[in-house]
């Protein structure tokens, strides 16, 4: 069972970090050295990638309608900035109170809650934690490698990382409810919330089917 | 001022407030993130808003209708979960997509569907974040179990809405 686990899962654990030391400024601090030298060019818009991506699309997606004739070009014009004056005052404040609670929620509490905790109480905590973990990928996925260093049950974080995705209070609060409103943000939120149960359920259930079935190979 | 805009701006002052009331200055740091947020964010949301405005005059609406449309059901709903697993890019993108979506008549179980689909298996999030992190093997395990779950929140979504949230 354990070779079985180790040939499954222990690669990746090297993978990980190069060194221990590495891991142990990641487990620390929660966040792998790279946004310090992505956060000196914040303001360079000509070298935002995303930002050069997205003005493309438009211009194309603009000229098509251009093409089309100057009524459906302004009307289009007019659809984007009402939505631009709709969402601006929401986005505003969306991202000044991610800012805020990314301060508040101490990551190394998450780290201790789901890295002692395995079985049908580790996913119902890992679940929690997902919802509370603030900020985008770069927060959370060095403390999911920490976790997974630490030994957390595969189906704790599979369940907490399907709850940050699903649940996180970062995608709920940012993006959800200034663009699709109150009411969709909570129907969407209420009947996800058994999904990460499921989803550490079923790790659990594939986890032990692939070690023990690599352990009867191994055998024979 | 809506509800959207009013939640927001509260739930904003709630943390400011508790960071401030902190010890350690907190509020500053959370300000200048939120700030660098501002600044790095607002012009690529500007932009995709515009590009969600220009597509919203380009797609037909009434196929929109007719493949996530009330009548779709749980086709709508599939079709949902698929489109969404292959949207790239992040919520700034997939956002403006799922409003267009919806002033095109789409309804709201296959919306559930797309951003549940979308926010688990983003491949961008994927790419970078999650195989340099976890690798291969965790990134496997982890989609297989969680492909069930886009189609199963649509389908929880309709039941809900008429069974007991009528509202929408």
């Amino acid at each position: 069972m354990l070779r079985a686990y180790n040939f499954w899962f222990g690669s990746v654990q090297n993978t990980l970090f190069s060194s221990e030391a590495q891991f142990l400024s990641v487990f620390i601090s929660g966040n792998v050295a790279m946004p310090e030298t992505t956060r000196k060019k914040k303001i360079a818009l000509l070298t935002d990638k995303s930002f050069l991506l997205f003005s493309a699309i438009a211009l194309i997606a603009g000229v098509i309608c251009y093409a089309r004739g100057k009524a459906v070009f302004l009307r289009s014009v007019d659809t984007s900035l009402s939505m631009l004056l709709e969402l601006a005052p929401r986005v505003v404040a969306a991202f000044f109170m991610a800012g805020f609670v990314q301060v508040l929620v101490p990551k190394n509490l998450i780290t201790k809650w789901i890295g002692a905790k395995s079985g049908f109480k580790g996913i119902t905590i890992a679940t929690l934690a997902g919802i509370c973990t603030p900020g985008g990928p770069m927060i959370a996925f060095p403390l999911i490698a920490a976790l997974y260093k630490l030994g957390a049950d595969y189906g704790a974080l599979v369940a907490y990382v399907a709850s940050w995705e699903m649940l996180g209070i970062t995608r709920l609060l940012v993006w959800e409810i200034p663009f699709m409103g109150v009411k969709f943000a909570l129907l969407r939120f209420t009947v996800s919330l058994i999904l990460p149960f499921l989803a550490g359920m079923c790790t659990r259930k594939l986890a032990s089917l692939f070690a023990s079935s690599l352990y009867s190979k191994d055998q024979t | 001022m809506d509800a959207a805009t009013l939640v927001i701006w509260l739930m904003a002052l709630v943390v400011g407030a508790i960071a401030y009331f902190r010890p350690g200055r907190l509020h500053v740091q959370g300000l200048k993130i939120g700030w660098e947020l501002l600044l790095t964010m607002s012009p690529r949301v500007a932009m995709a808003i515009f590009i969600a405005g220009f597509f919203s005059e380009l797609i037909p609406t009434d196929l929109v209708a007719s493949w996530f449309g009330r009548e779709s059901g749980v086709r709508g709903i599939l079709l949902a979960s698929l489109v969404g697993g292959f949207t790239p890019g992040g919520p700034h993108i997939c956002f403006p997509i799922a409003i267009i979506l919806f002033k095109s008549g789409a309804a709201v179980p296959p919306l559930v569907a797309y951003l549940t689909a979308w926010s688990l298996f983003a491949f961008h999030r994927i790419i970078t974040w999650e195989i340099p992190l976890m690798g291969y093997r965790f990134m496997i395990l982890r989609i297989v179990s969680s492909l069930a779950l886009p189609p199963l929140a649509g389908i929880l979504t309709a039941a809900v809405q008429t069974n007991v949230w009528t509202g929408m």
